[in-house]
């Protein structure tokens, strides 16, 4: 296993302006499922090394699954830097001091992943689903950071599953991600499986559609598939570039004043609390939309100096991001939600979202796992081939409701790990296949 | 590495029906630059050893540590795993000893930084002289080895190295933005690498971006049309590729990228139009997905996943084809050492007919012909898609007329080969990065095709 003080010492004598050292020590366990039987259980025992090195203008970055050769390796990085050229966007990395973090999450070991894969099963069932499918996973992560001006390690126990029902050719689909604070990982699985098994198995007959501009119900998994995908337009890298419309938008209104979007690194519950970022900035949560008002953009130390603001602890060092997304909860519960529809849709999930203008966030998504057409606040039936085809600036802007109800979302890699609501938006426009 | 893989195969032969170990190491270099700036270079050096054992079920383990004391744990903890509920369909077959590279002549490790930022420089400086406000670049090279041994007797060792290029093109006028995206790849040493001319494709696809941005769109109706190769690659790939995998069909995939149209018909199912073939080739040297064995050991061949119209062959890994009682076919893919082989595309592509591209377009009264491709999605059974063009023309009678903007067909899989009545001579390729598992999985493709014709398509 890899020594970051042997690490230090070997990157403190090339005399560097900078550096940053980051060892991932983790144990993964998986159990994937299909059709109600366990395909594969995986286990991994990894190490990830990553080292960065900046003198003056130059930088490197180097990664390693491992130690060995690890000194000829830092040093044929950084002879190819220094002989290299200048990056002269980089504005080095945080210089300021601070507390150094130490937190050691207790190793959650009283739960085991069959369980979680049997729970999200036999909720399945009772929720009515013929057959289930879907994975789990388990994470414990070592996370250790070195750095010029700050040193931090934590410890992190997290876990997260997919469950699709499939009910005929109807399915419903939940995806979950929590950390060892939560104390009851089964019920939530159980919870899940039959939300999942209840989606494929609504009995609601097979109706006709007609594309055009709806009000339309969103999902939190539909939600955070659009904000996911849309996540990078908050990132100061994106303004830099000229891909974000948002670019000149900071303290203007951009979105509906029912919105408020966070970013939440700090929130325990998620699988992706992060307790400091790339360059040992320690993370803290940070408004990014409130009450439809832009309030701020994802900076690493480098991108904040370019832009004369300061870092928000969101490094990528080159390419800050936001960390762990999250809503801010409205008051209505989503079955009040559906009732107030007169004549709209529900669409339950989401995936293949694609642009045809990323700056501008044009895009189309492909609904499943529940598509209800809703008439006199009622589901009235299913209808199949749709696609949402808008813009994120318009959804945003037309999100006339957000639900009460929040949740842990996380589906593969259509829906990064978030917190979100369900929301209403109006006209959004809806497309089929001819 | 062979003799702490022989201790690790002694482990499995004692406690498994069958066992395989595979170490998989990796050197590479990636250098970026956005709007004129270099943004930096970045190395990565990988490796580890993954451990696969069937006996009630199936476990794998993956380990990037070398101390023998660590490695038997994961080792033991697969074998227990093995032990307990679950599927254990695994294709046993071995017997297999060979070695093969796919380097080039002109190795990637001989290439220098200053070549590849010469290479994005110039490729930035004419982009910025057809007036793209947005220039991003990409290179970015790998070199792997991998040694693959069995309990039936296989060992195999391989050498290859990819190179890739990666960009991103705007042109901003007002609020308008034209944005296209190109990724090109290849197989071996910086010899195939030139043979992809990768400056002139991108500045083919860059130039016209202004006129493109200010043309008009296209009347929503119906048209015959007319897709280049680089549309049929995606199609192919999308709409042919991923539900021909067995593992997708069976259902193995479902809660991630789903399952297949294909899942619960009688094969050979009626995809379309007789005059349309799609194959899936590892075997085309100099491709992005070039291999001569799969990452389980079986041998590449070529297969025919739609023949005249009809399924023909699946993709499958030892997995998918022990589920399904058939020999795998050589289409077992992890995209690293710590990834579990998958039923995977390499080469996707159109087989392509007798007639020109000419005689494609003379015999179109009222079309659209669609050159490049922007926005494009397809639904989780692979049977509803999208592909929205980028640089696209209107068909007068029988004569290429003026440029449309982002004509969008969104239509079904079936439709959409059954309108087929035409395919050109041409073949050509492009390259993508396929995504698929969880983890997931970004494995290099080549997808590619002719022209091909399509008649009464409804365009948006």
């Amino acid at each position: 296993m890899a020594d970051i003080d042997l690490i230090k010492r070997k990157v403190g004598k090339l005399g560097l302006d900078s550096f940053v050292i980051r060892i991932i020590k983790s144990e993964v366990e998986q159990i994937r499922f299909s059709n109600n039987n366990v395909d594969l259980r995986n286990f991994w025992v990894k190490e990830g090394i990553s080292i960065f090195l900046n003198s003056g203008k130059k930088l490197t970055d180097i990664s390693l699954d491992n130690d060995s050769d690890i000194e000829e390796k830092i040093d044929r990085a950084y002879r190819s830097m220094m002989g290299g050229e200048d990056s002269n966007t980089f504005n080095g990395i945080n210089p300021e001091k601070y507390n150094s973090i130490e937190r050691a999450r207790e190793r959650e070991k009283s739960v085991e992943l069959d369980d979680i894969v049997a729970g999200c099963v036999e909720g399945a069932r009772d929720g009515g689903s013929e057959r289930t499918t879907g994975l789990a996973y388990r994470t414990f992560t070592d996370d250790r950071i070195v750095t010029t001006f700050n040193e931090h390690h934590v410890t992190y126990d997290d876990f997260n599953f997919d469950v699709r029902a499939f009910n005929g050719q109807n399915t419903g689909q939940e995806g979950i991600h929590f950390s060892s604070v939560e104390k009851n990982p089964v019920e939530i699985a159980r919870n899940a499986g039959y939300e999942a098994g209840k989606t494929s198995s609504l009995k609601v007959p097979m109706i006709g559609f007609e594309p055009g501009d709806y009000e339309t119900l969103l999902s939190p998994y539909v939600i955070g598939n659009i904000f996911s995908y849309c996540s990078s337009l908050f990132s100061a890298y994106s303004v830099e570039m000229g891909m974000s419309y948002l670019e000149e938008s900071l303290g203007k209104k951009v979105a509906s004043s029912s919105l408020s979007l966070m970013d939440s690194p700090m929130n325990l519950s998620g699988s992706s609390y992060s307790a400091f970022d790339d360059e040992g900035t320690p993370c803290f949560d940070k408004k990014l939309i409130n009450k439809g008002v832009l309030e701020s953009f994802v900076h690493s130390y480098s991108t904040a100096v370019a832009a004369k603001t300061k870092t928000t602890g969101n490094a990528g060092i080159i390419n800050p991001q936001p960390i762990q997304l999250s809503m801010e909860n409205g008051n209505k519960a989503v079955d009040s939600m559906i009732q107030s529809i007169d004549k709209g849709l529900y669409i339950k999930n989401a995936w293949y979202t694609r642009f045809q203008d990323n700056r501008n966030a044009v895009f189309s998504t492909v609904p499943r796992d529940g598509i209800f057409k809703v008439e006199n606040g009622e589901i009235k039936g299913r209808i199949s081939g749709v696609r949402i085809s808008d813009s994120f600036g318009k959804i945003i802007n037309n999100i006339t409701d957000v639900s009460k109800e929040l949740k842990n979302v996380k589906f593969w890699e259509e829906v990064f790990p978030s917190i979100m609501a369900s929301a209403i938006v109006s006209d959004l426009h809806v497309t089929k296949a001819f | 590495m062979i003799e702490l893989m022989d201790r690790i195969l002694e482990k499995l032969e004692k406690g498994s029906k069958y066992g395989e170990v595979r170490y998989m190491s990796g050197e590479g270099t990636q250098s970026s630059m956005r709007n004129s700036e270099f943004q930096g270079e970045a190395t990565s050096s990988g490796e580890g050893i993954a451990v696969r054992a069937l006996n009630e079920s199936i476990g794998m383990g993956f380990i990037s540590s070398f101390d023998l004391g660590k490695i038997e744990e994961v080792v033991d903890k697969v074998l227990r795993n093995s032990h307990r509920n679950g599927r254990n369909g695994l294709f046993t077959s071995g017997g297999v000893k060979d070695r093969w590279d796919a380097l080039g002549k002109h190795k990637v490790e001989d290439i220098q930084s200053s070549d590849r930022i010469e290479l994005m420089k110039s490729i930035d400086e004419m982009m910025k002289s057809h007036s793209l406000s947005v220039r991003i670049n990409a290179i970015y090279h790998r070199k792997s080895k991998q040694i693959y041994q069995n309990t039936s007797g296989s060992l195999i060792e391989s050498k290859f190295s990819r190179i890739g290029y990666f960009m991103v093109g705007g042109y901003k006028d007002g609020n308008s933005f034209e944005e296209i995206y190109r990724q090109f790849g290849t197989t071996g040493g910086m010899d195939n690498f030139k043979d992809l001319n990768v400056y002139q494709k991108i500045e083919d696809t860059v130039k016209n971006l202004k006129e493109i941005s200010a043309s008009p769109s296209a009347k929503p109706g119906r048209y015959d049309v007319v897709i280049s190769p680089e549309i049929a690659g995606i199609v192919a790939h999308e709409s042919c590729g991923h539900p021909t995998e067995w593992d997708r069909i069976s259902g193995r995939e479902g809660s991630l990228a789903g399952e297949s149209f294909l899942t619960g018909k009688k094969y050979p199912y009626k995809i379309g139009s007789p005059v349309v073939s799609v194959i899936d080739d590892p075997t085309i040297k100099g491709s992005y997905g070039y291999y001569k064995y799969d990452d389980e050991g079986i041998k590449a061949r070529k297969r025919y996943l739609y023949r005249n119209g009809m399924t023909d062959e699946f993709i499958h890994s030892r997995e998918s084809a022990s589920n399904y009682g058939v020999e795998p076919n050589g289409g077992g893919r992890a995209s690293d050492w710590d990834m579990e082989p998958l039923a995977r595309m390499s080469t996707t592509y159109i087989e392509p007919g007798d007639q020109t591209f000419e005689e494609l377009i003379e015999d179109v009264k009222n079309g659209i012909y669609i050159k490049t491709y922007t926005e494009w999605n397809i639904d989780d059974i692979r049977f509803n898609e999208k592909y929205v063009g980028s640089e696209a023309f209107l068909i007068e009678n029988g004569k290429l007329k003026g440029r449309v903007r982002k004509p969008a067909i969104e239509t079904t899989t079936v439709n959409f080969y059954s309108s087929i009545d035409a395919v050109s001579n041409e073949l050509e390729f492009s390259a993508g990065t396929c995504g698929k598992g969880d983890p997931e999985q970004g494995v290099e493709t080549w997808m590619g095709g002719p022209s091909v014709r399509l008649r009464n398509i409804y365009i948006s």
